[in-house]
């Protein structure tokens, strides 16, 4: 219940904040709607060009793939792995550690608030890729509460994931390269370059193994009607073991990574 | 009633790299890392009864801060034992939590971006204050600190001042039991430090709250402390009222007297160390003051006279010099 309530109160404040830095929210979103559009028009031209279907892929097929793929996207995306290092190195962090609650609460209202207010673009930027590119969807009614299923689970397991590979700050002083070969394994085996299927044999039953195509191609699939109801039940049972593997994983990290805190420059 | 804080052989020690300049050192530590162990506080020991307002002197870099953030569970000790409200600091309990709070001088934990009322409302649910409590608490600490204008304003537009009377508002809003105040008065105006100070001394006699302090201003510590610990490279000094602090370490005394002339020659008294017309200061050994002072009334005619400790920056500065 007290944890209801700070969600709704947080949440309104982050709303607020976020409001004070429109122009860097712009930003952020026009990379967010460019990286999908961009694969779009690319494996648009790709399926004309070898006579109008890539795979199963046809030019509308991936419209559909790509403007899915940046809505999961959005939904699920992290930045709190660029930031916690600066708070544990600079001493930031002490502060949230004498609040009788846990910093990740924080963080997700700041992350949910965001996901909020970006909507107001991302919803006309959806309609307008509608209107240039004519996707085509085949999914049947089912498919949609799948959908929000799978989606929830997604950015529920990205976000742990994301927050315990940010607790590395607590054992390196600049996380950087770590959180670059982190985000160039997302990029290559989450299905947000290309669909999956598209891929060698070997590099989709490794992305099957990995979390990566469960947070973002998974999905995406379901709305793009291309999966049974079987495998949706499994790709939701994956999710859930990925997203309690990384709430275990967090939990002994973040125990760990307090008793070394040096609350340095605090 | 047992002390509401209870330390005992609290140690803190922590590993840091040993790197020596130039290229070769920075390639060698790629396959000889080399730590030495840095000892922040060793063997500290004290207790703290309800109420009580303690200062905690020391230089930069003799454990204050280490010791507040075991206390505060932000650290965990590498020896040693301590309860404060009859909690494990570093177990960091819910329950723990919600009873104290810490005050930086140089951190803030207001949202910066929001005016303060907006984070104020944000502890509220966080430390589960009832409404009405919560604003009673806000009006008591708004006629206090003099916050009135100020609760609107986003944060990074308050002066230096006024940020830190609505982080004291912020820190106090669910009443905490214990306070532990780092530095709560750095760089502050006279004017803005007078204040805190009255309004903690307020504070304290109206809830009752039991607070720690480390203070580089030596005026705080003399209006609010009248118990002060001393520690010094992690290892503690003394433990006393500020009293006894002077009459165990003040070396020197100062007699200060009025003569009928301003061109007395003193040089085979004491030392000199400051004339006002025919107002004199002398500082002079300890155990030679009534020597001297009977000395000064036998030679010269003397229309006043006081003996007086020196100041406590000077017996302070003194202890860490000689210690």
């Amino acid at each position: 219940m007290l944890l209801l309530r700070f969600y709704a109160a947080s949440l309104r404040q982050d709303l607020l904040i976020h409001f004070q830095y429109r122009a860097s929210m712009g930003i952020w979103l026009l990379g967010l709607i460019m990286e999908p559009l961009i694969y779009l028009m690319v494996w648009q031209a790709v399926a004309r060009a070898q006579g109008g279907a890539a795979g199963a892929y046809t030019p509308g097929r991936f419209a559909a793939y790509f403007m899915l793929m940046m809505v999961v996207n959005h939904a699920t995306f992290t930045w709190v792995m660029h930031y916690m290092s600066y708070r544990i190195r600079t001493g930031l962090l002490a502060g949230r550690l004498l609040y009788p609650l846990h910093p990740i609460h924080g963080d997700a209202s700041h992350n949910a608030a965001y996901k909020v207010l970006a909507l107001f673009v991302l919803i006309p930027a959806f309609g307008a890729m509608a209107a240039a590119f004519q996707p085509e969807f085949h999914f049947a009614a089912w498919h949609a509460p799948a959908f929000l299923l799978a989606l929830g689970l997604a950015a529920l397991t990205r976000f742990l994931l994301e927050w315990t590979l940010a607790l590395a700050g607590f054992w390196i002083v600049d996380t950087g390269a770590l959180n670059l070969s982190y985000m160039t394994l997302l990029m290559i085996f989450s299905g947000r370059m290309a669909p999956m299927d598209l891929f060698p044999e070997w590099f989709a039953t490794a992305g099957r193994i990995l979390p990566f195509r469960w947070c973002l191609a998974f999905p995406v699939e379901i709305l793009m009607g291309d999966l049974t109801p079987t495998d949706v039940a499994l790709g939701c049972l994956a999710l859930a073991a990925w997203g309690l593997a990384a709430g275990g994983l967090l939990t002994v990290v973040w125990k760990a990574g307090v008793r070394r805190f040096g609350a340095v420059g605090s | 009633m047992p002390p509401i804080i209870q330390v005992s052989g609290l140690c803190k020690e922590f590993r840091v790299p040993v790197r020596e300049s130039g290229l070769r050192a920075a390639l060698k530590s790629l396959y000889d890392r080399r730590t030495r162990t840095v000892r922040a506080v060793a063997d500290v020991s004290f207790a703290l009864e309800q109420g009580e307002t303690v200062g905690f002197l020391g230089p930069n870099g003799a454990g204050k801060t280490t010791t507040l953030k075991m206390l505060t569970g932000l650290l965990h000790p590498t020896a040693g034992a301590a309860t404060v409200n009859g909690f494990v600091p570093w177990e960091r309990k819910k329950d723990y939590l919600r009873t104290i709070n810490m005050v930086m001088g140089n951190r803030h934990q207001l949202n910066w971006d929001l005016p303060a009322i907006d984070s104020f409302r944000l502890h509220r649910i966080i430390y589960d204050v009832p409404e009405r409590r919560f604003q009673a608490t806000l009006d008591e600490l708004v006629a206090l600190l003099d916050l009135a204008g100020l609760l609107d304003k986003p944060v990074r537009n308050l002066s230096l001042g006024e940020r830190m009377k609505c982080e004291f508002a912020g820190a106090l809003l669910h009443r905490p039991q214990v306070m532990f105040l780092d530095e709560p008065t750095l760089g502050l105006d006279v004017t803005m430090q007078r204040r805190i100070r009255a309004f903690l001394r307020e504070y304290n006699r109206v809830h009752g709250a039991t607070v720690l302090l480390t203070s580089h201003y030596m005026a705080d510590i003399a209006a609010l402390c009248p118990r002060v610990i001393v520690i010094h490279a992690g290892r503690m000094l003394f433990d006393g009222t500020l009293k006894q602090l002077v009459a165990r370490y003040a070396p020197t005394k100062l007699l200060t007297f009025e003569l009928d002339v301003a061109d007395a020659d003193l040089r085979d008294v004491g030392r000199v160390v400051a004339q006002n017309g025919c107002q004199y200061r002398l500082e002079v050994a300890k155990d030679r003051t009534p020597e001297v002072a009977a000395q000064v009334l036998a030679r010269f005619n003397v229309t006043d006279l006081a003996v007086e400790d020196p100041p406590i920056e000077q017996v302070i500065a003194h202890v860490f010099a000689v210690s």
